[in-house]
């Protein structure tokens, strides 16, 4: 199943990422756009890693499933966590910041991005945020949020929703 | 799902799933179809108890299910709330309601064993009660299918447990039966009822004879009780334990526990399970309560025994119910405490009811949680979706193991009011398998009962062509006393080799309410507008039928018996019974024979009067008959006044009478037996109906 692959906010994230660093590498996003990152801190996904390894060192790294605007994300987290002197206080605390402006939607992209570029720390993190941000919703959030539409006849619904009653009492009531 | 649009693939969204509360997920079961099967998935809840379950490990999230207490009426259902502890440490309360109808088993089921977010309900004295399991976090709560060790209804002590079989990931329920004690004369037994198989077994395990001191946990594989030794009144405890795979009992010692303290002081142990430990809680309970928590580090090293901590509880707190698997102590607070209200610059007292309250030993904090009801149902849980899937299959199950409906209906109906059946058995002939009725379900002011039967045991036990009942056993509640304005059968004396012989030690009724010499009257009304009397009985009465082919089920009936939501009924199969009394009464008259004592006769058989035409012409001779009685009690008798009538009668009332009757109560019946249906779905997530 393949991701789609736009930008959820239409705006061209540019990374803040210097070429300086002589051990750099080129990471090519699913719209083409190229992004260079230091070997260290590419180093901290699994798939980039095992795919230095394999052949293209030094190498255009495509990654066909990951767009620009998350691609931009994903970059700026593992610079963060590639940081020398970043104590895991500091880390934690941009973990924070990074999230929290973070759109469900953006979020998921970047959960896809972090489970296939295999980053645990991002992946686990950014699960943790939808996670918590879908306790107490309601079911029409959700279907919203996730863009799935019920196959239930109203009947069907209707029983369910009779045998679990007070799992809707003290749903959030603003369903965005 | 659409997955082109879903901004997740199926394997993420499964993943974010398997981090969410259970409560969310079961209200989440709505969004589709696709996420309703993904989250009843065995596989998912697996998944979610490594994810989610281990993600309370490191929190103090509690849950605490309460039952509430019963209301007068007796047959309301039980009322269930659940606590949920939540972030700013308060307790939003959510109501359910467990069906518990049955009457008389309400109250003496208590909670008995918990094991993954599941709790059992079940009477430590009653064979025959019906076991409740339930998930309150996914509101799925279900009667087991009933086992009984025997036939008779004896006194029994019987304890519970619950536990996961890892090695073929199914829950199993274990019924424990203790062996000979002061009340009971009968060897241990135990028997496991498995969820993936939906059926009873009994366990070739010598039980042993520890006395239970409280409900069962789960940890590890096995099934833990508090236990004390029966020898010589001492004081002893050990835990008990049954290792659910294998299927064996071992023993676990106890701390060390300080034994220096006043003897006097009573003290109350618990065990529970504290984020993956086994703990005891020692509260003893002198002016305050001093409680000592002791927490089994390494499981299954005695050495590491550690204890936690020493406290003494504030004031006003009269009982530590246990501790919860967040590690604070649940306990309750003295009824009636008297509590300061100012208002308009004075001093108020108002009376308070017994309140629960949890202590945190870390923080040092008491924090309300609601009333406390009787504390014996009380039960703090861990959260989990443990047979969030059960619902659907488990009640279908049900019905597949050849369930059938009886109706019975109550002729008089003031008698309907006195007496309640609570169990009608039949023992099929054939290889002594036994199919009993056990769930009775009447509706209130009205005379019909709808019985349910089926095959207890395997779940392989089907009806086969050609089984027949081989004995019936009943037995009534609330029995009351022989009404003297009422016929009472006559006494025709001794001996046709027990026909009807009642076998009455067990009693559910009131003892003060049976007549002085013993006897009671049951009037059972079957389609023949018959009245039964059964004499030195307390509450049931098994009688062996003559011609069992009489009862033989026939074979399209059988057909049914295999279509789930399709139980079929058996109305008028009393009737045949009745028959046989009518045979038998009119082989006692011909001979001039009279019954053997306890035998159970038909007195005034007529199928076309009324009932209360009937009493009559028999009055005058049943008063005779009793007079010759020497043996009030012993044995009532009437037969036949006329058999050439009574011969006459029933032919042309089974021809028309009996056929109207029987279309109209079989209709009466599928009504009832709709609606109880309809109830026994209500609670179940069947999504098919």
């Amino acid at each position: 199943m393949a991701p789609k692959n736009k930008n959820p906010n239409g705006e061209n994230v540019v990374p803040e990422v210097q070429q300086k660093k002589t051990q750099a590498l080129i990471l090519k996003s699913s719209d083409g756009e190229e992004f260079s990152i230091s070997k260290s801190a590419a180093g901290l996904s699994v798939a980039i890693k095992n795919m230095m390894e394999d052949d293209c060192a030094g190498g255009v790294i495509p990654l066909p499933l990951v767009d620009g605007g998350t691609l931009a994300r994903v970059i700026t987290y593992l610079n963060k966590h590639a940081e020398d002197g970043a104590s895991d206080e500091d880390k934690r605390k941009f973990d924070e910041e990074f999230l929290s402006g973070m759109e469900v939607d953006v979020l998921c992209d970047v959960a896809l991005a972090g489970n296939y570029l295999d980053i645990r720390g991002l992946f686990h993190d950014v699960c943790q945020r939808i996670v918590n941000g879908m306790k107490n919703k309601s079911v029409e959030w959700v279907r919203k949020t996730f863009r799935i539409e019920s196959d239930f006849t109203a009947e069907e619904e209707e029983q369910i929703k009779k045998e679990y009653a007070w799992a809707w009492e003290g749903v959030d009531s603003d369903a965005d | 799902m659409n997955s082109e649009e879903s901004p997740l693939p199926e394997d993420l969204i499964i993943e974010i799933l398997s981090w969410l509360p259970p409560e969310t997920l079961a209200s989440f079961r709505s969004v589709s179809k696709w996420w309703c099967s993904t989250i009843s998935d065995a596989k998912f809840v697996a998944k979610h108890q490594s994810h989610f379950g281990n993600s309370l490990k490191n929190s103090n999230s509690n849950r605490i299910v309460i039952l509430t207490e019963r209301h007068a009426d007796p047959r309301a259902p039980l009322k269930l709330r659940l606590f949920l502890d939540s972030n700013p440490g308060t307790f939003p309360e959510h109501n359910m309601e467990l069906d518990l109808k049955k009457r008389g088993a309400a109250e003496s089921c208590r909670i008995m064993g918990s094991c993954d977010g599941l709790f059992c309900l079940a009477s430590s004295s009653c064979d025959y009660v019906g076991i409740q399991l339930c998930n309150p976090c996914v509101r799925w709560a279900t009667r087991l299918p009933v086992h009984c060790f025997t036939d008779k209804f004896n006194p029994v002590d019987l304890y519970y447990g619950i536990g996961f079989d890892a090695s073929v990931n199914d829950y199993k329920v274990l019924k424990l039966r203790r062996p000979v004690t002061s009340r009971t004369h009968m060897p241990g037994a135990a028997a496991m009822f498995s969820v993936k198989a939906k059926s009873w077994k009994r366990l070739n395990v010598s039980v042993p004879p520890n006395i239970p001191l409280g409900r069962s946990v789960f940890l590890h594989g096995f099934v833990h009780w508090l236990t004390c030794l029966p020898s010589l009144y001492n004081n002893i405890k050990r835990i008990m334990l049954f290792d659910i795979c294998n299927e064996v009992f071992g023993e676990l010692q106890l701390p060390e526990i300080d034994r220096d303290r006043d003897t006097n002081a009573c003290a109350d142990t618990s065990i529970s399970v504290v984020r993956g430990s086994l703990c005891v809680l020692v509260a003893e309970s002198k002016t305050d309560i001093s409680c000592d928590v002791w927490m089994m580090k390494e499981y299954g090293i005695v050495e590491s025994w550690t204890k936690q901590f020493s406290i003494v509880l504030r004031e006003g707190i009269t009982k530590c119910v246990e501790q919860t698997v967040g590690g604070e102590i649940l306990c309750c607070t003295r009824k009636g405490e008297h509590r300061n209200v100012s208002r308009h610059g004075e001093l108020r007292y108002e009376p308070l009811p017994s309140q629960l309250v949890l202590y945190d030993p870390a923080m040092d904090e008491y924090r309300y949680v609601g009333p406390a009801p009787s504390c014996k149902h009380v039960i703090s849980l861990v959260a989990s979706l443990a047979l969030v899937n059960g619902t659907e299959s488990f009640v279908t199950s049900l019905c597949l193991l050849s369930w059938f409906y009886m109706t019975l209906q109550w002729m008089n109906t003031d008698m309907s009011k006195q007496l309640h059946l609570v169990n009608m058995s039949f023992c099929c002939e054939e290889e002594k398998r036994v199919c009993w009725v056990r769930d009775i379900d009447d509706e209130e002011e009205s005379s019909t009962f709808v019985l349910r039967g089926g095959c207890p045991g395997s779940g392989q036990r089907r009806w086969e062509k050609g089984w027949s009942f081989h004995t019936i056993i009943l037995q009534l509640d609330r029995v009351i006393q022989p009404d003297p304005t009422r016929p009472n059968g006559s006494e025709d004396g001794t001996s046709e080799a027990g026909y009807w012989s009642g076998s009455g030690r067990a009693r559910l009724g009131n003892p003060s309410k049976l007549g002085p010499s013993g006897a009671l009257l049951m009037h059972l009304p079957p389609p023949g507008y018959c009245t039964l009397s059964i004499a030195h009985l307390d509450a049931s009465l098994c009688f062996p039928i003559a011609r069992p082919a009489d009862l033989l089920l026939t074979e399209s009936v059988l057909e049914l018996a295999n279509l789930p939501p399709a139980p079929f009924r058996v109305s008028g199969s009393l009737e045949h019974l009745i028959m046989n009394a009518r045979i038998a009464n009119r082989n006692r008259a011909k001979k001039g024979t009279l019954p053997t004592p306890g035998a159970l006769v038909i007195v005034g058989e007529d199928v076309e009067r009324t009932p209360e035409v009937r009493a009559d012409p028999n009055e005058k001779k049943v008063k005779e008959s009793k007079k010759k009685s020497k043996r009030p009690g012993k044995e009532v008798t009437e037969g036949p006044s006329d058999p050439k009538k009574c011969k006459r009668g029933s032919k042309s009332s089974r021809s028309s009478k009996s056929s109207k009757r029987s279309k109209s109560m079989a209709a009466k019946s599928k009504a009832v037996a709709d609606k109880n249906e309809e109830e026994n779905f209500q609670l179940s997530g069947d999504l098919n109906k």
